[in-house]
């Protein structure tokens, strides 16, 4: 392993918030190599479900912190250090000071592929608006590099061709004057920004929920991590919440087994017009989704659609103006529904939220 | 010439029966010229059909689920619903919910309309399925697994078709009873499925006293009344007997491609028992005769696909006749393909009957048409 995992000392941590305390008191970038990322996802399993998957991967426990877990794997196809925490329910973290690109992808296959977790994505508009916040703040805030995009049939305003599905990124001392004209002339949301903010830190967030940290106040980083693990929080709430059963109901001499789904319910405060939920259609396609059946009725507006993907997770699509329902069938995970889920905000509506 | 077979029941003719002359050239030219004239409106006709099955299926759904076993009526009132299309395994015309109250007993069929071209048809057909239930009373009681009881019957109809039903019972004699002795009204639900699913009762139909327009039992009456709405949970079906055959067919065989994958057979494989399984499974779908729907939503399946060319035999085996690959592409084709080609053989059949009423009148003496 060329890169040595940022020190923790030998201690039991309390909860993961206990941790990151720790960590903004005592981490110390001069004496660690590369930048601190942490990978951020959700999870329905338990901590030790997780260790054990990750061992089936090749990751080792190297020490038992309490609350916190230090891995470590080395592999053919990498090797990579980290500690990782379990916050109920549902926030999975690693923190490591090993590379992006050559060393995180074995954590994110791990959680691309397991079927019960899933990335904690940002969405754009969520970036956008913590860049507003923190604006708001420091009014010597800089973007020094960003990732912006436009999907297709986005329905954010653009000046120039909206047509056009566009990805942007740019590196420059005047990124956030950049982002505000391209988000005006093209349309495009934030999916990655490096933001400075001279003496007080530098940090990065990626829309694929990576939390970066290069110098500073770690605080500020840890904020942006609090505000996004509460929403995911309140997804795998949301998410279980929802269910699909077969229920008996009986008569004197028989049983008939109900097949019946409660929803996960997806508010859209852009509103989803005829139009677009008859172009809905397309855009499901061509993200991989198989429509089994599709109902586009206008007036105002009614959407049904039994929707399967290759791997034969279904679920039943229902909609009006305002609001998306997903129908869980008996063949669906957590991570199916946070993929059509997370293709609902990047596709359908920017703004779109789970309703509890 | 010819064996005096009737040239209006040889559904099969395609040509002039005399030989030698121009006559053939001209009518197949004709029929050509005719189907391409008739083509984009076989298309609408198609697509509207298909169309309206899955509105009818979405209001089957929505009856279906304001009485399941998380719905808003659940612990409102006794009424569950049990199974779609009760006495379809008979043949015969028949409702397409039951919902039941063990409690009672008490019994409601409930019959759902997408698309009315004749308000009369709407009811009649209500009082012919009535007259089947009372028929077959004793076969329904077996299914059901205990007594029909308090009895009541209703249509669904979605908002907006509602008026024109209503007003046309003010021209009937019956006011839409279903028997002579007017003693069983036929009821009225309406489906509005626009923002949220809400299902509520008629109340006020002009031709009948208010008391008709009720329920039996006093508190679904006011439920309903107020309107429940279906958005907690739903029933989750595959499909019904009565969905599309289209429908039917890319459910059926979206599960027999899951088969194969797992089997590791030729993913086009189409096996009569992998259907007759699916469609007989009553959490797929919901009917008590499973075996007997089963093998014909099964067979149905099979029947379209070989008739419009896309399920084709060799040696025995079935498989589906497409030359894309993947389980999306395959069925994605097969939607596009069954409408193209059901299109192509309504405008045929059009196009068929209008070239052969042309050439009566045009060549009077010409006395009847043979096959090909």
């Amino acid at each position: 392993m060329d890169v040595e995992l940022f020190p923790v000392v030998d201690d039991a941590f309390e909860g993961g918030p206990q941790f990151r305390e720790w960590l903004a008191e005592n981490y110390d970038p001069e004496e660690v190599d590369n930048d601190l990322t942490i990978v951020a996802s959700l999870t329905r399993k338990t901590e030790a479900e997780v260790l054990e998957v990750l061992n089936e991967r090749g990751f080792s426990i190297q020490r038992d912190l309490g609350a916190v877990t230090e891995i470590e794997a080395d592999t053919d196809d990498g090797s990579v250090a980290a500690y990782m925490t379990l916050d109920e329910p549902g926030i999975l973290l690693f923190y490591t000071n090993h590379r992006k690109t050559e060393d995180i992808p074995l954590l994110e296959n791990f959680i691309q592929s397991d079927p019960d977790t899933y990335s904690l994505f940002l969405s754009p508009y969520t970036i956008r608006e913590s860049l507003d916040e923190f604006m708001a703040v420091y009014d010597n805030l800089k973007v020094v590099e960003f990732t912006a995009k436009r999907s297709r049939g986005s329905q954010m305003d653009a000046e120039i061709r909206p047509y056009e599905e566009r990805t942007f990124t740019y590196w420059a001392e005047d990124g956030l004057q950049t982002l505000e004209e391209l988000q005006h002339q093209y349309g495009v949301l934030p999916h990655r920004l490096v933001i400075e903010i001279p003496r007080e830190t530098k940090l990065r967030i990626d829309k694929r929920g990576f939390f970066t940290y290069e110098r500073g106040d770690l605080h500020l980083l840890l904020e942006l991590l609090q505000d996004a693990a509460q929403r995911g929080q309140e997804t795998v709430e949301a998410f279980d919440d929802s269910s699909f059963q077969v229920l008996p109901v009986e008569t004197a001499h028989r049983s008939f087994n109900i097949p019946s789904s409660r929803p996960v319910q997806i508010r859209l405060p852009n509103r989803l017009s005829y139009t677009e939920a008859e172009d809905l259609r397309g855009k499901l396609e061509h993200e991989g989704y198989i429509p089994l059946s599709y109902e586009a009725e206008e007036g105002s507006l009614f959407l049904r659609s039994d929707l399967m993907t290759e791997e034969g997770e279904r679920f039943r699509v229902k909609a009006n103006e305002e609001s998306l329902r997903v129908l869980p069938s008996g063949d669906g995970t957590f991570s199916g529904f946070m993929e059509f889920y997370e293709f609902v905000v990047d596709e359908v509506d920017p703004r779109a939220e789970l309703v509890q | 010439m010819g064996d005096g077979a009737s040239d209006e029941d040889d559904a099969d003719a395609d040509a002039p029966s005399f030989t030698g002359s121009g006559f053939e050239d001209e009518y197949l030219e004709r029929l050509d010229e005719l189907q391409d004239q008739h083509l984009d409106e076989a298309q609408r006709k198609v697509q509207e059909h298909y169309d309206t099955q899955q509105a009818h299926d979405t209001l089957i759904d929505i009856c279906a689920s304001a009485f399941g076993p998380e719905g808003p009526l659940h612990g409102e009132t006794g009424y569950r619903f049990l199974f779609s299309e009760p006495l379809k395994e008979l043949g015969v015309k028949n409702y397409d919910v039951l919902i039941y109250d063990v409690d009672g007993p008490r019994s409601i069929f409930v019959e759902c309309k997408s698309s009315i071209s004749n308000p009369a048809d709407v009811v009649d057909d209500a009082q012919e399925a009535y007259r089947e239930i009372q028929a077959n009373e004793d076969h329904l009681q077996d299914a059901i697994g205990d007594d029909l009881g308090f009895t009541e019957y209703v249509i669904c109809l979605p908002s907006h078709m509602r008026n024109r039903v209503i007003r046309h019972l003010e021209n009937r004699e019956d006011a839409g009873f279903l028997d002579e002795d007017e003693e069983v009204p036929l009821l009225f639900w309406e489906v509005n499925k626009f923002s949220g699913q809400h299902l509520s009762l008629v109340t006020q139909i002009p031709a009948r006293d208010d008391v008709d327009n009720q329920h039996g039992e006093h508190t679904l009456t006011s439920q309903l009344s107020d309107s429940v709405e279906v958005q907690d949970a739903e029933v989750l079906y595959r499909v019904y007997p009565s969905s599309h055959p289209l429908r039917l067919s890319k459910e059926g065989l979206a599960h027999q491609m899951q088969v194969n994958k797992q089997q590791s057979r030729d993913l086009k494989t189409v096996q009569r028992d992998d259907l007759e399984a699916f469609f007989s499974n009553p959490e797929y779908v919901p009917h008590y005769a499973n075996d007997e729907i089963g093998a014909e939503l099964a067979e149905r399946v099979i029947d379209r696909g070989r008739e419009h060319g896309l399920i084709a035999e060799d040696e025995g085996d079935l498989f589906i006749d497409l030359d894309v690959t993947t389980m999306k592409n395959i069925l994605d084709r097969y939607e596009t393909e069954y409408l193209d080609r059901h299109a192509e053989a309504i405008a045929h059949r059009w196009a068929k009957e209008d070239a052969q009423e042309e050439f009566r009148e045009k060549y009077p003496s010409m006395d009847r048409f043979r096959s090909d």
